[in-house]
């Protein structure tokens, strides 16, 4: 049903969520949506070419038209339309979170700004543009308040960070594309939920974008993305800083669709930094099954990590398997099942989880969500993860 | 449009992807009972607390939570044994056996949430990599 006044509640919604855009974290992509909305590419979507951050005129109509149910995709609900030279967008997600790991102080209720970014895109001549992400920096447990923490900054100016900013050429929504800057390389995936091993454990953990040189081609059944990245210099300001393991190297995703029913990647990694090395490939798959409206989707890579300075290595597994079904345009139901294998050769190492996420699109620009997840390891150990939240995109 | 209609190249696609998506939880790890790796600090810090604990929000350069900063093995050292979290061979001699530092450590109980939150909150560690941890300890904490 359609509010009676939509622009009304467009205007209170952004006035709400104005002085939050100036006080948070991380968006990225929703894979689930490649296939299963007649969209096949990511980078149809997304100015990026093999999707995440600021979605594209395409991307806002469908997420008005087939991600939701109803409303004005573009920009402010369309009250007003940037010049052709600027694309803005935003994200702001609040959530609140139930976690249970055991203990004394277990379980915890916190609740959070997670995430309030805005997106810029300043679209140059000849296909190039300068594409920026910036925001405040989301703290997700009290306040920390050890004299050399800095974990809970008072001021904005302190929290504020720009993970992604990048000069890219890229003339139209396929073909050739290059970009420089500091951007994740195209690898696995790309889910929104950074907490998910497979981000989190190749490379793609929250704050982790390195800077890099991509190049690639985008074709309606196929794409090729290569990557070299290094890590962000030391030297740098705190704006601009990134957490990880500072590795330097390259990374390749290819991926080949068949029609709009599925899609097969293959990826591999090589990062190299002053502690260890990582030497990693996988796999991609997708395959939506429009009568059931289902959608399978799974990432499997293996990665062989040198520790530098023991003479040991170790051989990990990670890997998501989800099955999302899209009952009606705006619902969304995913369960999923994760490993992360730590070492191969080391017993009780392995970690299990058990997710189910729903995503309720009720009206272009907003976004619920429920998540539960329950972690096991190999050894018993338990931690139970529930979280509300409420995304609001510009 | 069904499958039903669709090409062959779509049902090898679709058998790949099943038969791939089937094979996801098959990395269970089989490994010994024995736990061959390394109890040095270059291990302990680079495999387990480095991507388990130096997160966006928690131990990263960028956070320091607590004051505590595990994103390298040189500033995790200072934090946790200069910070006195993990007490070392070092720092008293005889004065403690090498059972009652792993005991005054406050490192262990918190990987174990005895007495505390349990560290780290978001992704409790397996007991192989404490035990390793509580090994480096025992073995007199040193930075390697």
């Amino acid at each position: 049903m359609r509010p009676k006044h939509p622009r009304i509640v467009t205007v209170a919604l952004f006035l709400v969520a104005l002085p939050l855009l100036l006080a948070s974290r991380e968006a990225s992509a929703y894979p689930q949506f490649q296939l299963s909305s007649g969209t096949n590419r990511c980078g149809q979507c997304h100015y990026a070419p093999a999707g995440t951050g600021l979605i594209s005129a395409w991307g806002r109509d469908e997420s008005a038209d087939t991600i939701s149910r109803g409303g004005d995709g573009n920009f402010l609900h369309g009250l007003w339309a940037p010049p052709s030279w600027l694309a803005l967008g935003g994200d702001l997600r609040l959530v609140s979170l139930y976690s249970n790991t055991g203990g004394p102080e277990s379980p915890e209720l916190v609740s959070f700004p997670m995430q309030a970014d805005l997106y810029v895109r300043f679209v140059l001549p000849e296909g190039v543009s300068v594409n920026i992400i910036a925001g405040d920096r989301g703290i997700v447990r009290p306040e920390d308040v050890s004299p050399s923490g800095r974990a809970s900054p008072s001021s904005f100016a302190d929290r504020f960070m720009s993970r992604e900013h990048y000069l890219m050429w890229r003339p139209s929504a396929t073909g050739g594309y290059a970009r420089a800057g500091r951007f994740f390389a195209p690898y696995g995936l790309r889910l929104v939920e950074h907490i998910f091993y497979s981000r989190r454990f190749t490379g793609n953990a929250l704050y982790e974008e390195p800077y890099a040189l991509s190049g690639g081609y985008v074709a309606d059944d196929w794409e090729l993305h290569v990557t070299g990245f290094v890590p962000v210099p030391s030297s740098f300001p705190d704006p601009l800083q990134s957490i990880g393991y500072r590795e330097k190297g390259g990374t390749a995703y290819g991926e080949l669709r068949f029609g709009s029913k599925a899609a097969l990647g293959l990826q591999t990694r090589v990062g190299v930094g002053d502690e260890e090395a990582r030497y990693q490939g996988g796999a991609v798959a997708k395959v939506w099954y429009e009568p059931a409206k289902l959608l399978f989707m799974g990432q499997a890579d293996v990665v062989h990590q040198t520790i530098k300075g023991t003479g040991s290595s170790r051989n990990q597994f990670v890997s998501f398997s989800g099955l999302t079904l899209i009952p009606i345009r705006g619902l969304m139901a995913t369960v999923a099942f994760e490993r992360y294998q730590e070492d191969l050769e080391i017993a009780n190492t392995g970690h299990n989880a058990y997710d189910l996420e729903v995503n309720f699109f009720p009206w272009a620009h907003l976004e619920f969500l429920v998540l539960g997840r329950v972690q096991q390891n190999g050894d018993g150990t338990r931690a139970t993860l529930g979280m509300l939240q409420f995304h609001y995109y510009l | 449009m069904t499958f039903g209609k669709t090409s062959p190249r779509g049902w090898v696609a679709f058998a790949l992807s099943v038969a791939f998506l089937g094979l996801l939880g098959a990395g269970s790890g089989c490994g010994g009972s024995t736990d061959p790796r390394p109890a040095t600090w270059s291990y302990v810090s680079t495999a387990i607390l480095e991507p388990s604990c130096a997160t966006a929000n928690c131990h990263s350069a960028i956070a320091v939570r607590a004051g505590v900063n595990l994103s390298t093995r040189a500033d995790g050292y200072r934090s946790l044994v200069e910070g006195t979290f993990v007490i070392s061979k070092a720092a008293v001699g005889t004065a403690m056996t090498d059972d009652e530092r792993v005991e005054r450590s406050s490192v262990p109980k918190l990987m174990r949430a005895v007495g505390n939150l349990r560290m780290p909150p978001d992704l409790p560690l397996p007991e192989p990599d404490i035990a390793l941890f509580e090994s480096w300890i025992r073995k007199g904490a040193a930075n390697d």
